[in-house]
């Protein structure tokens, strides 16, 4: 199977020749990357995507910036706010912290979807012909938009005491997602397999709020999102991290294909429930965890591990093995080594 | 007036109101200390079990606190040594290289809810400064907190400073954050390690014979 029938076939749930991996998000930090090119003793990081057998390849189109406001990436993003900082309220400038009416929301210069290189999304998915496309591989979140403009503490008071405001944002942001996502799926079409989304709803002992409140602000516009996504044909994954069972049902209820990453440690994340409520719903990605087996097990109890997700996630199909968060610098090389070479080895006899 | 108002207004997050009565309780004669142990730390607790049942999240959680805030604000200035003593002291931030402050700013305020005096050292807080901070504070209680694995070794490193400055036997030291853990917490000889703000506020009251 090349990789992309063999991720084709696991999201629908057909035997395949072995469980499809992913690296999460596409790329891993810097320094780890530099220690696996190291390690398989190659330049580039493709040359490191084949070594580990990667099936999906992450796709976005180029910023070529010109969009108020100027994105000093990392420490500023196209929408103006410190994005790295998002959960730091003490950190950058928040140029929303004090609005207090519709119209400064109104007024705020939102970026332009016309910022990006969209015929860039066809090259690179061509370039990757044979593998999985994910396009846009993009992180897209509403809520986590409106934390990073204007404080997280205060992004959440809002919700209960000025709903006006919060839904003047959700507009703005919506818009140019929606935007944004369209000119990405029409610039390459039949070429792109999945388009990612997500946000940040959830804490590791429940949801950051009430499914209440998911639902007076966000199913909406997250609907319409995935509606666009799915009339072209694409998948829909969502990046959703954290204790989310109790918003699985709304998301399947709007479409989503693919749940990600899998928080397992998170509490009532039990793979064994989830796949079993879900898993004709739903496929799954993730799960490999990254704050605990990943940075601080042995290469044995990560290969364990990996056994256990493909038994459960991967009986019938409908499991995508990566890890459950961004592969961070500190985690051992022999351990996300051991997390591939497992995923081969016994995804191939035990599907 | 009826002073269980207080109590609502700041179960249900409604500042002005708070702010509002608390004047006119004080206007009335009655003694600051009374309204903080009487309605407002009672409020608090409410808003704390509430979140634990998954009936409040975050938000509810963060308008009661700023309520509370504003009342005590009125009040802190005008309370005696007589009158109401804190629960106990706590310094508290994020360790050094971490800059992740939600969470420390959730204990803190569910702290504070429960009748304790918290010393806030921010976030990215090098050792030293939390062993100034308990030398210059007399503090009963150190809570540490680390959004990142990459950051959980710093809170080592501030238990061991803690121990050379001859502070350790001094204080307890409760740590908390994503990627933390029991193990953990037992792992560097912490004396408590708590899930989530309400719980933190249970283990700090634990340690201190309070509860």
């Amino acid at each position: 199977m090349t990789p992309k029938e063999r991720v084709l076939a696991a999201l629908n749930r057909c035997a395949t020749d072995r469980v499809p991996v992913d690296i999460f998000h596409g790329g891993m930090y810097p320094e780890l990357e530099l220690r696996l090119k190291a390690h398989f003793g190659v330049l580039d990081s493709e040359a490191v995507r084949l070594a580990l057998g990667q099936d999906l390849r992450w796709v976005c189109p180029i910023y070529l910036s010109g969009g108020p406001p100027a994105a000093e990436w990392p420490t500023r993003s196209y929408f103006g706010g410190p994005f790295l900082a998002t959960y730091a309220d003490g950190v950058g400038e928040r140029p929303l912290r004090n609005v207090s009416t519709v119209a400064e929301v109104e007024r705020y210069p939102w970026p332009s979807p016309d910022a990006f290189d969209y015929a860039s999304v066809a090259t690179l998915a061509q370039t990757y012909r044979g593998y999985a496309i994910v396009a846009p591989g993009e992180w897209a979140p509403i809520f986590c938009r409106i934390s990073e403009l204007c404080g997280m503490e205060r992004a959440m008071t809002m919700l209960v005491q000025e709903p006006a405001i919060v839904d003047a944002m959700v507009e703005h942001i919506t818009d140019f997602y929606l935007e944004y996502y369209r000119r990405v799926l029409d610039a390459a079409p039949g070429l792109i397999d999945i388009a990612q989304t997500g946000d940040d709803l959830a804490g590791q002992k429940g949801l950051l709020f009430s499914v209440g409140t998911f639902r007076r602000y966000f199913k909406k516009p997250l609907g319409r999102l995935f509606e666009l996504i799915k009339s072209r044909g694409v998948r829909v994954m969502f990046h959703i991290c954290g204790a989310v069972q109790d918003l699985v049902p709304d998301l399947i209820d709007i479409g989503l294909d693919i749940l990600m990453p899998l928080q397992f440690s998170a509490v009532g994340m039990d793979p064994r429930t989830l796949k079993a409520e879900y898993g004709r719903h739903l496929c799954f990605y993730g799960g490999i965890d990254v704050q605990h087996t990943l940075p601080h097990g042995t290469p044995e109890e990560v290969r364990a591990e990996v056994r256990e997700r493909i038994d459960i996630l991967g009986s019938g199909g409908g499991y995508i093995l990566a890890s459950s968060h961004g592969l961070l610098d500190e985690v051992p090389t022999a351990n996300v080594l051991a997390m591939y070479e497992e995923a081969r080895r016994y995804g191939c006899s035990h599907l | 007036m009826e002073l269980r108002q207080i109590y609502e207004y700041t179960v249900s997050g409604n500042a002005p109101k708070v702010k509002e009565l608390t004047e006119q309780a004080l206007a009335e004669g009655v003694a600051p200390g009374e309204i903080i142990s009487k309605y407002l730390i009672p409020a608090m607790a409410e808003v704390g079990d509430r979140f634990e049942r998954n009936e409040f999240y975050v938000p509810e959680l963060l308008i009661a606190a700023r309520a509370m805030q504003g009342a005590l604000a009125i009040l802190k200035p005008l309370l005696t040594d007589t009158d109401l003593k804190p629960a106990g002291k706590v310094v508290i931030g994020t360790v050094k290289g971490d800059l992740h402050d939600i969470g420390k700013n959730l204990v803190s305020m569910m702290l504070q809810g429960a009748g304790f005096e918290i010393v806030d050292l921010g976030v990215d807080v090098p050792p030293e400064k939390f062993v100034d901070a308990v030398k210059q504070s007399k503090a009963d209680v150190v809570a540490l907190s680390a959004l990142l694995t990459t950051t959980m070794p710093s809170m080592k490193t501030t238990i061991d400073a803690l121990q050379a400055a001859g502070l350790r036997e001094r204080v307890k030291v409760v740590i908390g954050g994503a990627p933390v853990t029991q193990r953990y917490a037992d792992e560097i000889g912490a004396d408590g390690y708590a899930p989530d703000a309400n719980s933190a506020v249970r283990r700090t009251r634990q340690l201190l014979g309070l509860a």
